[in-house]
């Protein structure tokens, strides 16, 4: 059938029309996509920024209730030198997976000798930090080597197991520079009170104003030495090979610890990163609002030039009727005017789209969002789901947007049709 | 023995309401069409004719009385049922040409013959063969907007041939033309109908044009007042 020379040549009868209608189609998808592409781009920059910023990983293992109660009985929920070994051979038996790590959260006092705060420490393997921070996405307005200023473990190393390193804030708290003394004041897994002294030998920028006075790394030697717990752990790091293996992963896991006979919980890196799954939540809300304004225009302008074009097309209709064409060949006609129009929007929004992602990303634009440290720089991804997603539900819409016009001029009598004028 | 008429109607009434009013614009007409025929339905505005011919032709239904076609009863048929009847054997031609101005003359005529189900290159070939037949073969590209009045109501004459009909309805095909193409669209007709055997039935207004018809039936009031059988043009 010549349906879609008749479509094309009838959304050209009425080009200023067609052209207003193509228009706001094309605009409305390019907001939509411009959208999604910036919290796309947010979303990996996260989830970048708690598997290897936050040194999250994909997948944490601990004992069961270390999560909940973890911080009351730390002692409690430690892993044991053998279970450590252990668990790590097992772990480390499966295919894609790219490091296991132990590590240990304490909190103390941090002191340069005249002034004291309170600190939570990371302690972690530097070499295998280095492996798990390797490639981690950094910018910083600021620098103009682009220095990774972001990365708090990078001034750790195995050869010095007294260097730390601390947040900007903590370490501006303290007045602390890099190559200063402080002094560490913490309780041991016993309780008893412990203290080291340490060198300063980087700050960094944890990313967040609620932790930038708060946080600090060491190795994981001297967090042990300090807490008393030699060859412990209180979890282990699986870094993979990728994160869309991350819950399939888990569950192999599970179940082959299980079986190994210890009573473990696993969790997900989206999981333990609140920050994300919140933000996350956010930006879908506002998608979904932004959407449905957009899907709402969309009908509107399709509905109204469908329902003109069908009364402008009445005696047309009457003739296609007379010589053949049956009430569904009618509604098909120009429901298919309709769904070529919204894909001819959709596709000049795409255009559009390209055209504005790379204007946004050559004009180096930054910001600072709320509770962060830093700039971020402003960048749009191609997010061909969502564009996908988006052409084909505008399509969808458009078409049932015409359907009912459509259905009401293919049920007139013919003669009423014919006789229009 | 005679074969059975082409178009049987029985006592057809067709009636409108207009607010309170019933208007009865066909009255009980019983009328037989034979294939071959050349009919010329003719009478003054008013009359009844352009609803007879929509009856006839299969767009509107009787509100009383039967309409048979070759033999069938096309009151019981379902709408789709009667669409698709109605595409492989009954072409139209319209007063205003009814063309859709954005296809071409070719594409125009290929219409029907795509909604029956050819494919394009068989449709183009035949639409092609029948622009030539009306002797449109230079125009064959042109949309309509380019066209005569004259020129428009042979691509018509074409569409409505095009599906090889059993009949073709002209409802007042010469009341957009002058009287030198009126008679060159009557005289196509005549020629249509004596070339392919198709049995057309057109209305119109202007005695003048009735001279080559084989039967003229005088409606006035809904109800045939003459009916007219010319031998000699036969």
């Amino acid at each position: 059938m010549q349906f879609l020379t008749l479509s094309l040549r009838g959304l050209l009868r009425n080009r200023r029309r067609s052209l207003a209608n193509l228009l706001a189609i094309a605009l409305g998808f390019a907001a939509i996509a411009l959208f999604a592409g910036y919290t796309h781009n947010i979303y990996r920059g996260l989830a970048n920024q708690a598997i290897h910023g936050e040194l999250l990983g994909h997948l944490t293992i601990a004992k069961r209730g270390m999560s909940r109660e973890g911080k009351l009985y730390p002692e409690r929920y430690l892993l044991s030198r053998e279970e450590v070994l252990r668990i790590t051979a097992l772990v480390k038996e499966e295919r894609h997976v790219a490091l296991v790590t132990p590590r240990l959260t304490l909190s103390g006092i941090v002191s340069n000798g005249r002034a004291s705060t309170i600190f939570v420490a990371e302690g972690v393997d530097p070499t295998a930090a280095k492996a798990l921070q390797a490639g981690l996405l950094v910018w910083d307005n600021g620098d103009p080597k682009n220095e990774p200023t972001m990365i708090g473990t990078q001034a750790l190393d195995a050869t010095k197991p007294d260097t730390i390193t601390l947040a900007q804030g903590l370490a501006e708290l303290l007045r602390l520079k890099q190559g200063d003394r402080a002094s560490l004041l913490s309780n041991t897994v016993s309780g008893q009170a412990n203290a080291v002294d340490v060198v300063v030998g980087d700050r960094f920028k944890s990313g967040s104003a609620a932790t930038d006075d708060l946080y600090a790394f060491m190795p994981l030697a001297l967090a042990r030495s300090l807490y008393d717990a030699e060859g412990r752990a209180d979890r282990l790091t699986v870094l993979l090979e990728g994160a869309d293996q991350t819950d399939a992963m888990r569950a192999d896991l599970v179940e082959k610890l299980k079986k190994a006979g210890y009573d473990l919980e696993i969790h997900t890196w989206k999981e333990l990163s609140e920050f994300y799954m919140q933000v996350r939540a956010m930006f879908n809300m506002i998608f979904g609002f932004i959407f449905g304004i957009v899907l709402v225009v969309v009908v509107m302008g399709i509905a109204n030039s469908m329902s003109m074009t069908v009364v402008e097309r009445t005696r047309e209709i009457g003739t296609l009727r007379a010589i053949g064409l049956r009430r569904s060949g009618v509604v098909r006609l120009f429901v298919g005017e309709a769904a070529l129009l919204t894909m001819l929007g959709c596709v000049t929004g795409l255009l559009i789209t390209v055209v504005v992602k790379y204007a946004i990303d050559a004009a180096d634009i930054s910001y600072v969002p709320p509770n962060q440290s830093g700039p971020v720089p402003l960048l749009v991804d191609l997010d061909v789901r969502h564009m996908l997603l988006t052409t084909l539900v505008m399509a969808s819409v458009g078409a049932l947007a015409a359907w009912l016009p459509a259905r009401r001029a293919a049920r007139q009598p013919i003669i009423d049709a014919l006789g229009h004028v | 023995m005679a074969s059975p008429p082409l178009v049987q109607m029985r006592n057809v009434h067709r009636r409108f309401h207009l607010g309170e009013t019933i208007v009865e614009a066909v009255a009980g007409v019983s009328l037989d069409i034979h294939t071959g025929g050349f009919l010329a339905v003719w009478g003054p505005s008013g009359s009844g004719k352009s609803t007879l011919m929509n009856l006839i032709g299969l767009i509107d239904a009787p509100s009383e009385g039967e309409v048979w076609f070759e033999g069938v009863d096309t009151h019981r048929m379902a709408d789709n049922a009667l669409t698709d009847f109605r595409s492989h054997r009954v072409g139209f031609v319209f007063q205003n040409f009814n063309l859709i101005p954005v296809l071409s003359a070719r594409e125009n005529v290929m219409l029907p013959l795509q909604i029956a189900g050819l494919s394009p290159q068989k449709a183009s070939t035949q639409a092609t063969e029948m622009l030539v037949e009306v002797g449109l073969e230079r125009f064959l590209t042109s949309r309509p907007d380019q066209l005569s009045g004259g020129q428009r109501q042979r691509v018509a004459i074409a569409r409505a041939l095009a599906i090889q009909p059993k009949l073709v309805v002209a409802d007042e095909p010469t009341a957009n033309l002058d009287s030198e193409n009126s008679h060159m669209v009557v005289n196509m007709m005549r020629q249509m109908n004596r070339l392919h055997g198709v049995t057309f039935v057109f209305t119109t207004h202007d005695p003048r044009l009735l001279d080559n018809v084989d039967r003229k039936v005088l409606l006035h009031d809904g109800r045939v007042e003459q009916d007219e059988i010319l031998s000699c043009n036969s």
